[in-house]
C-alpha cells in the first residue's frame, strides 16, 4: 500500500479485488464505533459482540455489493444495526437483564445522578427502549450522525428517523426525571417492547 | 393534521406530555400545534420543568463518550475475518471446478453460538458430494431466467428498485433446501439463494431434473429409492424420504453451515441442496405456481410482486420452546424497494394468509 491513507471506499474496492489486509484496516478503522452502536443498542456485550461478527462477516462477505451510493460507514451501520435487530428480536421474549456491573435505573441511587452515574443511568435507560427507538437516538444523538444519514443506515424516511428520536427521548427523561429525588414517583422502567409490526411503518 | 385535532394534550390533561414536548422540540409539531405548546409553556411551571428534564436527558445523551471495542472482543473479530480470509477466493460461477470447496481448519475458527460443533470429517463428506451436486445442476444454469441475479465484481445488470416485478421476471422457481431458518441465520442463508444455478425442479419441469432426482410428491416415499447419482446417494438418500428424512436433512444443513463459517454466498450454495423434501404442510403451495405467486403477493403485501427467490424450509420461532419442531415455512426473497443491494425475506407458514406472517427482514446484503 502506499504512504497516502486509503479511503474506506478504496479499502472496500481493495478488499473486493482481493488484497487480504484491506477489509481488516476498514474495519480497525471504525470498530470503536459499531462496537459502540451494537453495545447501546443491545445493552449486553456478549450479545453486541455476536451481533457485530455476523454483521462484518456478511459485510466480508457481501462487498462486492456495495455500489457507493453511500458511504461505506453508513453501509457498515446499515448491516450492523441489523444484525442487531435481528438479535434484538430474538432475544424480545426475555425480559431485559440488567448490565453487569453497572446498576439498572431502578438501582441507581437518586441522589447520585451526575458525572458517570448520569452516563450509567442513561445508558440503562436506553435498554428499556424499543430497540428502533433506540438504535435511532443513538445513531443520532449519541453518535452524532444526521438524520438523512440515520434514514439510510435504518432504511427508514427522515420523517421516521425524528419521529422515533423524539419518542426515545421522551421516554428517556421520563425514566431520568423519576429518578430525580425533587419528583415523586418512582416508576420502574418499561420492558422493551416487542418490534413494531412487520407490515406497517410509521410515517410522518 | 385535521383541524379539530387537539393541538395538544392540553384538551384532556391540561398540560403537554413529554411526547409533545419532544415532538416540539425535534420540529414534528405543525406551526398551529407549536404556537398552542409556547403559550401554554409561558404560563406553565409544571411543563416548564418538562422542558428541563428533557433538555437534561438530551444534553446526557450527548455527553455519552466514546466506547473502545474491547480487545477480546477484537480479537475475537479478527479471528473470524482471519478465518474467513483464509478461506480460498472463489467466483461464483456454479460450472466452475472451485465451487469444491476447501474445508477452513475447524480449530481456527472461534467458537460462536450460532455455529454448531460437527464431526468434521462427516462435515467435509457433505460439502463434498453437495459440490457434486451444485456442479451437476450447473448446468441447468442457463436455462433459468431471472433467478440467478447477480454475478462476481456486480457484473450482472441491477435490479429493478421496486419490488414489482422485482425479479425481472413473471415466475419463479422455488428450491427446496429444507432449511431451518431462523431470525440470526436469514441473513446468512439468504443470499445463497440468490446466487446460486437455482436447478429447475420445479413440478412443472421435472423432466430435466437432475438423476438424482429426489423430489418428493407429499406422503410418497419413492424418493428415498430412486436416488442414483454418482456420488450423491448418501446425501439425497437422507433428504428425499418424507419425514424421518427431512429431519436428518434439516440437521445436516443446519451442521454444514454451523461447521463452515468461512463459506461465502457462492460457497454456501454449493454446499445446499434444493430439492429436499418437501413438508406435506407445503405441498399444495409448491406445486401449484399460481397460488405460490398468491401466497407471494400476500406475503409481501404487494399485489403482483414476483420474488426473486423461494425456499421451502422450516422456521424455528425465536419465541417457542427450544425442545419445539421448527415450523415448515416458505421464505420469498424480493428486491428491497429502496434499495437494490439488499432483499427483503418475508417468511411464512403454510396457511398463507394475513396472519400467517413468521418474519420479516429488510435490508439484507445481497
Amino acid at each position: 500500500m502506499s504512504d497516502v491513507p486509503l479511503g474506506d471506499a478504496d479499502l472496500l474496492s481493495a478488499h473486493v479485488d482481493g488484497d487480504p489486509d484491506a477489509f481488516a484496516e476498514l474495519v480497525r478503522r471504525h470498530r470503536d464505533r459499531l462496537w459502540a452502536v451494537a453495545l447501546r443498542t443491545l445493552g449486553n456485550p456478549e450479545d453486541a459482540a455476536d451481533a457485530l461478527q455476523d454483521a462484518l462477516l456478511s459485510a466480508y462477505r457481501g462487498a462486492a455489493g456495495f455500489r457507493g451510493g453511500s458511504a461505506v460507514t453508513t453501509w457498515l451501520h446499515r448491516i450492523v444495526v441489523n444484525a442487531c435487530l435481528d438479535l434484538a428480536r430474538r432475544k424480545s421474549v426475555r425480559p431485559t437483564q440488567p448490565l453487569r456491573d453497572e446498576p439498572s435505573v431502578a438501582a441507581t441511587a437518586p441522589d447520585a445522578i451526575a458525572g458517570r452515574e448520569t452516563s450509567l443511568a442513561v445508558t440503562a435507560a436506553l435498554r428499556t427502549l424499543p430497540f428502533e427507538q433506540a438504535a435511532a437516538v443513538v445513531l443520532v444523538d449519541v453518535e452524532g450522525y444526521s438524520v438523512a444519514e440515520v434514514a439510510e443506515m435504518l432504511e427508514v424516511p427522515s420523517g421516521t428517523v425524528k419521529s422515533r428520536c423524539a419518542r426515545a427521548r421522551a421516554r428517556l427523561a421520563e425514566q431520568l426525571q423519576d429518578l430525580d429525588p425533587r419528583k415523586s414517583g418512582n416508576a420502574a422502567p418499561a420492558q422493551r417492547v416487542q418490534s413494531p409490526a412487520p407490515y406497517g411503518e410509521e410515517q410522518v | 393534521v385535521s383541524t379539530d385535532k387537539p393541538p395538544f394534550d392540553e384538551a384532556t390533561s391540561g398540560h403537554l406530555s413529554m411526547d409533545e414536548i419532544a415532538d416540539l422540540d425535534e420540529g414534528l409539531l405543525t406551526n398551529e400545534q407549536a404556537e398552542a405548546a409556547h403559550a401554554h409553556l409561558a404560563d406553565c411551571v409544571e411543563c416548564s420543568d418538562r422542558v428541563s428534564a428533557l433538555e437534561t436527558s438530551n444534553a446526557a445523551l450527548r455527553d455519552l463518550g466514546p466506547i473502545a471495542m474491547p480487545d477480546d472482543v477484537a480479537t475475537r473479530i479478527d479471528a473470524a475475518l482471519a478465518a474467513e480470509a483464509d478461506a480460498p477466493a472463489t467466483t461464483p460461477d456454479a460450472q466452475s471446478a472451485s465451487n469444491v470447496t476447501v474445508m477452513p481448519d475447524p480449530s481456527a475458527i472461534p467458537r460462536q453460538r450460532f455455529r454448531m460443533p460437527t464431526a468434521p470429517a462427516a462435515a467435509a463428506a457433505v460439502v463434498i458430494v453437495l459440490a457434486v451436486v451444485a456442479i451437476i445442476v450447473g448446468h441447468q444454469h442457463h436455462h433459468h431466467n431471472g433467478i440467478t441475479v447477480q454475478e462476481a465484481g456486480g457484473a450482472a445488470a441491477q435490479p429493478p428498485l421496486v419490488r414489482n416485478p422485482s425479479s425481472g421476471s413473471t415466475d419463479v422457481t422455488p428450491v427446496s433446501t429444507g432449511r431451518v431458518y431462523d431470525p440470526n441465520n436469514l441473513a446468512t442463508y439468504v443470499p445463497a439463494l440468490l446466487t446460486a444455478s437455482i436447478p429447475s425442479i420445479s413440478p412443472s419441469a421435472t423432466t430435466g431434473a437432475p438423476s438424482n432426482d429426489s423430489i418428493v410428491a407429499p406422503g410418497s416415499t419413492s424418493g428415498s429409492t430412486t436416488s442414483s447419482g454418482t456420488g450423491t446417494q448418501s446425501y439425497s438418500g437422507a433428504a428425499s424420504g418424507p419425514s424421518r428424512s427431512t429431519k436428518k436433512h434439516g440437521k445436516g444443513a443446519k451442521s454444514t453451515a454451523g461447521t463452515l463459517p468461512t463459506l461465502t454466498a457462492p460457497r454456501a450454495a454449493a454446499a445446499l441442496t434444493f430439492n429436499a423434501a418437501v413438508p406435506t404442510e407445503l405441498a399444495h403451495l409448491y406445486s401449484d405456481r399460481a397460488a405460490l405467486l398468491q401466497c407471494a403477493a400476500v406475503a409481501s403485501d404487494t399485489a403482483g410482486a414476483v420474488p426473486l427467490a423461494v425456499d421451502f424450509g422450516r422456521w424455528r420461532s425465536p419465541t417457542a420452546k427450544p425442545s419445539a419442531k421448527p415450523v415448515p415455512a416458505i421464505i420469498f426473497v424480493f428486491n428491497s424497494v429502496q434499495n437494490s443491494n439488499t432483499v427483503d425475506v418475508f417468511v411464512v407458514s403454510a396457511s398463507c394468509d394475513a396472519n400467517s406472517l413468521l418474519e420479516y427482514k429488510t435490508g439484507i446484503p445481497k
